[in-house]
């Protein structure tokens, strides 16, 4: 019995460390996570559009031991032509800061959903202003080389961290665009135990209306409770929540530019895991160009991270069963 | 302004692709990386220090790096932090700024930081007044007064990220920001305030500003918007742009250089060199990257050091060393050509090349080929060994195996020249050509071959005396004469057909002569193999080999400049400067790879200006004028000190305690671009008197090091002369133990002899209270043997007196019985006659002639009787002092007369006959002033003496002599005399002679003589007798003619 025990848990073991492998990719959206693109709105965009503060945060996890430059790619950062969201005539500026070093992600501000105060902490390392540009038209733009050593060095990561702030300066189109990190700076190539995440993920959901898009919040050993967050979900299908406890729990859903807060109890085998969200589409009719802003929150009101390799891996259900044995009698 | 514009963009383009036609020049940077020490490979800044040192600021660490290894400086050195962002040099130290948000001092012995922690520190400036600034990126400003004051923080007026900044006047300063350059100026409410947004710059990041040295400008380096200069005047200013983003990529750093040229650092495209017109106007432009050896085009910082080294800071590269522009390589494209270079002849259209291949023929400026030549249609195996140009009409080739081809220029067309038959005769090694004949050195002698005739002159061991057939090397000098170069120990030349012979040495040894050059002084240099390099003088011939300098003592080829004379060698070259043959050595230092092999005489000179060598690699060249005046001495430091293995902190002067060491001193000239070239003297003072020979050791032990006070002094010469402009010393003081000390010996001396005084003084204090108690006891016993002496006197003198007392009263007794005796028989006697006749008398019937008798019996018995009782009393009054003198005129005459009568008259009574009184009269007339009473009781005494003990005979008596106031009287007898033991006594009272056998009795009490005695004494006289016994008596006395009364 103990044998087979043993070989089960290798069997884990082995996919568990299987999987992670085919997860590092440090694209942005993951691959994994079915989301199309990230999206930020010009600042003179309606939020019912899908982008509750024209601002987005990412921070890239460099390990401690990549010494190697590293590069922050971006995809069609420019707004205008492909993969953009346009509003009348293309007119939207966006920005990409690259902050690094000195507070870059430890300020409290950096670490909120929203662009108050010191979110902009760090040392900028570059600022580039986007606009509609063939350039960079459904093609990358590549932010670096950067000295990996120029992060700021946040030992509960294991590794420096690198903050892109995306700000949507003006205008009011839609600017779609997915993140790379990446150790080239012509091609995509995965900084080994590179990760991304961000604690308010704004994004595209998929046109297609049999996709299922994830994304993965990790929930640390303090975590109680957590408080989901969706805005401008538009009616658009379900959002479940799945763990290692929890198997499809559903949030209740916002509309238009309305807010919807859900609240869920963490167990213990919860901790120190990550959790699913999925979002899954309405297949009776489809809503096109559907963003939604998500984010998650523990019961202190801290901002939990999304990252784009699940940390430990993507939650798997796992039913309690308590197991009795029958018949059985005690030898004397 | 617009045409302007096109045309910087057009230089810029043209300069940029320039590249495409240029040959390919490799390995133009020496490169160090985390390998090399380096701290990390992302290099921001780059600095050098007051002593020389190479400071490089990296994203994990401080480097300094001295020119042979990197030492690295993190937060555990107390750096105050390990990302260094930004570095300062100002004339106390250098400032670093870091991510953290800290600031690092070093003032070159140590760090200090100040902890600041508000942003990342962007860059860090000195304004007018030599005050520190420091920027962070969107926390304002610090001033730093000084070092040790906290600082003064300045905020900003505007919202923009700082990236750099640079001080126009006291009050005035361009800030650099992530959204353009702003002009602004310091408040007094301690504010950076925005005067101006100079909108002439692209609202982009600003990554640099610095202010030209040459001209009164200011260089806007901007990340994406190209560069920029800025003129200022006042509040007025002019903004021109020197190039746009197009042309560099992500710039990062510029610098201006000692000769006014901008190098700018980008993060795409490597390095560029700006270079300036005189008007400063842009006139060139060269870029630096991967294809020059930078190995990465994302370029951080570049630098310019001291000694005129440009460095180049990578970001992730490591740094990099641009090579000096006079070293370089020409190198042809492997795929076609053959870069083994075996000849090289410059003629004045062209190079021409001998590979192993081939024969080239290259373009003089471009180094492009312009033509390959298949000399003998095929050279496999085999490689052109020489050439040379005859007259502009002809190229001669000279092959290993082949033999000679000649290479017609106008035709094309190459032919072989037959020399002779025999394989060696093919090999031929070197050609020169003259006006009319062409020499050609081959393996079997030399051979002459005259064009006009066609005839060929051979020398060789057999047919001119050649000292080796085998001629490796020809020349011809400017007196027009062949020198010939053999296997072999002997030099030759040829002059007008003459062979003669230079010996370079003895006949035991072998050389191998190898090349031949002559220098500008006309001297003849010989290269050999194996035995280094020859210079024959009108009257000498010196060796310069390994030992001194030389890089090795295998010589591959000979070439000079004006100044110096180049060897060849496998790995490097040897410079030999000609005025003083100091030998400098060129391997990594000018770019040559260690594995660089030059070929025999494979070298040719352009123009005086370009020498050019073959090796394996390419063509090595050295373009004389752009050789840089690197007239930068050494700076000397100390690398490390270990004492007894131990290391010690380097301090100016070490101070040891007393013992013996084993001290090791390592030490080092500061030269970044060709340490090891230095050469290092030293003397240590007080231990040695001699100066070490030069040396590159870096490095001096000295053991078993006692105590003293010694000096290091070291000095050091690099590779290119120049020595140090001031030796480096620091002394040693080994202490020296105590009792060795010069001090410590006067005081131990003085102790000595201070406690040999204390000896001196407590001894003698001691011997003082010993003597004092010695001559205390002494004194004691003194006074006790006093004591017991006056004791002992006492007790004698009590015995004595007790003896006197015994013996006075013996003596009175016997002076009692005698007196008694006496008294008993004079009183007796006298009283028996006056009892007996008195009652004789008494009877009746006395007859009446018988009373009468009677009566004058009577009476003379009475008168006896009273006699001795006045003499008795008389005893007395003398003994009482009670007698009186009565002092006046003495009629001695009549008192001798006197006498006479009453003396006569007894001795008439007596009735004797036979005795005679005589008075002798003298000086009958002489009185004297006395007691004449006593005088005449003395003399009657005397006279009564003389008639009592004389029977018969004479009584002589008178005065002696008068004189001197004195006057002697004599009584003198012929009685019975006296004995002479009784001559004393009789002067005695109561004393008078009892001789045995008398059978008279003499009477008397004993008292006249003592009275007399006592009475001459009393009238100031003497008394005394002279007698024989039974012969007679002489009484005598004296009196003074004048008695004084005091003496009576």
């Amino acid at each position: 019995m103990s044998r087979l025990k043993i070989v089960i848990f290798c069997i884990f073991v082995y996919g568990f460390l299987s999987f992670s492998k085919c997860l590092n990719a440090q694209s942005v959206p993951a691959a994994e996570e079915n989301i199309p693109n990230l999206v930020t709105f010009g600042a003179d965009a309606e939020t019912s559009w899908g982008d509750d503060d024209f601002c987005q945060i990412y921070f890239f996890l460099i390990p401690e031991n990549h010494t190697e430059p590293v590069y922050f790619r971006v995809f069609d950062p420019e707004t205008g032509g492909s993969n953009d969201e346009q509003k009348g005539e293309y007119n939207t500026k966006v920005n990409f800061s690259v902050y690094g070093g000195f507070e870059c992600w430890s300020n409290k501000d950096a670490q909120n959903i929203d662009p108050v105060g010191k979110f902009d902490s760090g040392n900028l390392l570059a600022s580039v202003n986007f606009e509609q540009d063939p350039k960079y038209d459904n093609a990358w733009y590549t932010f670096g080389p950067f000295n990996p050593y120029e992060g700021e060095m946040i030992e509960k990561f294991g590794g420096r961290v690198f903050k892109v702030i995306v700000t949507g300066k003006s205008g009011d189109d839609g600017n779609l665009y997915n993140f790379f990190l990446s150790t080239n700076s012509k091609e995509n190539k995965e900084v080994e135990g590179g990760n991304v995440f961000t604690y308010e993920y704004t994004f595209r959901l998929s046109n297609d209306m049999n996709d299922i898009s994830q994304i993965y919040p990790f929930a640390d050993d303090k975590t109680i409770s957590v408080e989901v967050t969706n805005f401008d979900w538009d009616n658009d299908g379900y959002i479940r929540i799945n763990s290692v406890a929890k198997n499809g729990m559903l949030c209740d859903l916002s509309s238009e530019d309305q807010w919807i807060r859900n609240k869920f109890p963490i167990s213990d085998r919860e901790k120190n895991t990550s959790l699913e969200i999925q979002f899954i589409k309405r297949r009776t009719v489809l809503v096109k160009n559907n963003n939604v802003v998500i984010s998650i929150k523990n019961q202190y009101g801290e901002a939990l991270p999304f990252f784009s390799i699940p940390i430990g891996g993507v939650p798997v259900y796992t039913p309690k069963i308590k197991m009795k044995a029958l018949g059985k009698k005690r030898k004397n | 302004m617009k045409q302007n514009k096109i045309l910087i963009k057009l230089i810029v383009l043209f300069f940029l692709v320039n590249p495409v036609f240029v040959f390919s020049q490799e390995n133009e940077f020496i490169n160090f990386n985390v390998d090399d020490g380096l701290a990390q490979a992302y290099v921001y800044n780059i600095t050098q220090d007051a002593k020389g040192n190479l400071w490089i600021g990296t994203g994990n660490g401080l480097s300094k790096y001295d020119g042979y290894t990197f030492q690295n400086f993190t937060e555990q050195d107390s750096l105050g932090g390990n990302f260094i962002t930004c570095a300062l040099k100002t004339d106390k130290g250098l400032w670093f700024g870091h991510l953290n948000g800290r600031v690092s001092f070093y003032d070159g012995i140590s760090f200090n930081y100040y902890i600041n922690e508000t942003s990342s520190i962007v860059d860090i400036e000195q304004d007018f007044e030599a005050n520190i600034w420091i920027a962070s990126q969107n926390k304002g400003f610090i001033k730093f007064k000084n070092k040790t004051e906290k600082g003064e923080l300045y905020q900003n007026s505007f919202q923009n990220h700082v990236f750099t900044f640079k001080f126009i006047d006291e009050n005035s300063l361009l800030v650099g920001t992530s959204e353009g350059l702003k002009l602004c100026q310091l408040t007094k409410n301690n504010e950076i305030a925005e005067k101006n947004d100079i909108s002439e710059i692209p609202n982009g990041k600003v990554v640099d500003i610095i202010r030209s040295e040459k001209s009164d400008r200011f260089y806007i380096l901007t990340e994406n918007d190209g560069l920029f200069q800025i003129t200022i005047d006042s509040d007025n200013y002019k903004v021109d742009e020197i190039a746009d983003n197009n042309d560099f990529s992500r710039a990062q750093n510029l610098f201006e250089d000692k000769e006014g040229n901008l190098w700018l650092a980008s993060l795409g495209n490597g390095v560029f060199k700006l270079k300036f017109s005189n008007n400063r106007e842009l006139a060139e432009v060269k870029r630096y990257g991967e294809n020059n050896g930078l190995l990465t085009n994302a370029v951080k910082s570049v630098f310019e050091d001291q000694e005129g080294n440009i460095w180049i800071g990578k970001y992730g590269g490591g740094i990099s060393r641009l090579i000096p522009s006079a070293n370089s390589f020409i190198n042809f494209d492997e795929e076609k050509y053959s870069n083994s270079i075996h000849s090289i002849c410059i003629t004045e259209k062209a190079k021409w090349i001998g590979t192993g291949q081939e024969l080239l023929k290259v373009d003089l400026k471009s180094n492009k080929v312009l033509h390959s030549y298949d000399v003998n249609g095929s050279l496999e195996n085999d490689k052109i060994t020489a050439i040379a140009d005859w007259n502009n009409t002809e190229l001669w080739i000279g092959t290993e195996k082949s033999g000679v081809y000649r290479l017609n220029y106008k035709t094309g067309n190459i032919k072989s020249q037959f020399l002779r038959l025999g394989n060696l005769e093919k090999s031929i090694n070197s050609i020169i050509a003259e006006n009319q004949n062409v020499w050609i050195a081959t393996q079997k002698g030399l051979c002459k071959y005259n064009l006009e005739t066609n005839k060929k002159k051979w020398f060789t061991m057999q047919e001119e005396g050649l000292p080796h057939n085998s001629v490796n090397h020809i020349i011809k000098d400017h007196e027009k004469r062949i020198w010939v170069g053999t296997l072999s120990n002997t030099l030759s030349y040829i002059q007008d057909d003459e062979l003669t012979n230079i010996n370079l040495a003895n006949r035991n040894s072998l050389l191998n002569i190898t090349s031949i050059a002559e220098d500008k002084d006309g001297l003849i240099w010989v290269g050999t193999q194996g035995n280094g390099v020859y210079v024959i003088n009108k009257d000498s011939i010196m060796n310069i080999n390994y030992q001194n300098g030389l890089l090795s003592d295998y010589c591959y080829s000979l070439n000079s400049d004006k100044e110096r004379m180049w060897v060849t060698h496998r790995g490097g070259v040897s410079q030999i400067r000609l005025s003083d043959y100091h030998i400098k050595t060129l391997q990594k230092n000018a770019g040559l790879h260690s594995s660089i092999e030059f070929n025999k005489n494979s070298t040719a000179k352009e123009k005086d200006k370009i020498l050019y060598f073959g090796s394996n690699q390419g063509i090595y060249t050295y373009d004389i004028s752009k050789e840089l005046n690197r007239a930068v001495p050494p700076t000397l430091d100390i690398s490390s000190l270990r004492i007894n293995g131990d290391e010690y902190h380097i301090n100016k002067n070490l101070v040891l305690p007393p013992g013996y060491y084993k001290i090791q001193i390592g030490y080092k000239g500061i030269n970044l671009n060709e340490p090891k070239l230095i050469k290092y003297q030293y003397v240590l003072k007080g231990y040695e008197n001699d100066w070490s020979a030069p040396d590159n050791k870096r490095s001096v032990d000295y053991k078993q090091l006692g105590s003293g006070d010694y000096e290091f002094i070291l000095k050091a010469v690099n590779g290119n002369g120049i020595e140090s402009i001031q030796p480096l010393s620091f002394k040693i003081k080994i202490k020296y133990p105590l009792w060795q000390k010069t001090w410590f010996q006067l005081l131990s001396l003085a102790g000595l002899i201070f406690g040999v005084y204390l000896i001196v003084i407590l001894r003698e204090k001691n011997l003082r209270r010993i003597q004092r108690k010695l001559i205390q006891n002494l004194d004691d016993k003194t006074r006790e043997v006093i004591a017991k002496e006056e004791v002992i006197k006492e007790r004698k003198r009590t015995e004595k007196e007790l003896i006197q007392a015994k013996e006075k009263a013996e003596e009175s007794d016997r002076l009692k019985t005698a007196f008694l005796s006496n008294m008993s028989h004079e009183i007796r006697t006298p009283l028996n006659a006056i009892v007996g006749f008195s009652t004789m008398l008494q009877e009746p019937n006395v007859n009446p002639n018988s009373k009468g008798r009677y009566m004058s019996i009577l009476k003379s018995n009475t008168n006896d009787l009273l006699c001795l009782i006045d003499d008795i009393m008389d005893i007395s009054s003398i003994e009482a002092g009670q007698l009186k003198i009565k002092i006046q005129d003495c009629n001695l005459h009549e008192i001798l007369t006197e006498l006479y009568t009453v003396h006569a008259k007894k001795i008439s009574e007596l009735k004797t006959e036979d005795l005679a009184l005589n008075y002798i009269e003298k000086h009958t007339d002489l009185i004297i002033q006395s007691d004449p009473l006593r005088v005449k009781q003395i003399l009657s005494n005397l006279i009564g003496n003389a008639i009592k003990f004389t029977e018969n005979g004479s009584i002589d008596f008178g005065i002696v002599y008068h004189k001197d106031g004195m006057v002697k009287f004599f009584v003198k007898d012929t009685g019975i005399g006296i004995l002479e033991n009784q001559k004393e006594v009789i002067f005695e009272r109561f004393r008078k002679e009892f001789r045995d056998g008398w059978k008279k009795l003499y009477r008397g009490a004993g008292l006249g003589l003592a009275i007399s005695k006592s009475m001459v004494e009393l009238l100031g006289g003497e008394i005394g007798v002279e007698s024989v016994a039974g012969e007679g008596s002489y009484f005598y006395f004296t009196l003074p003619v004048i008695l004084n009364p005091e003496n009576g």
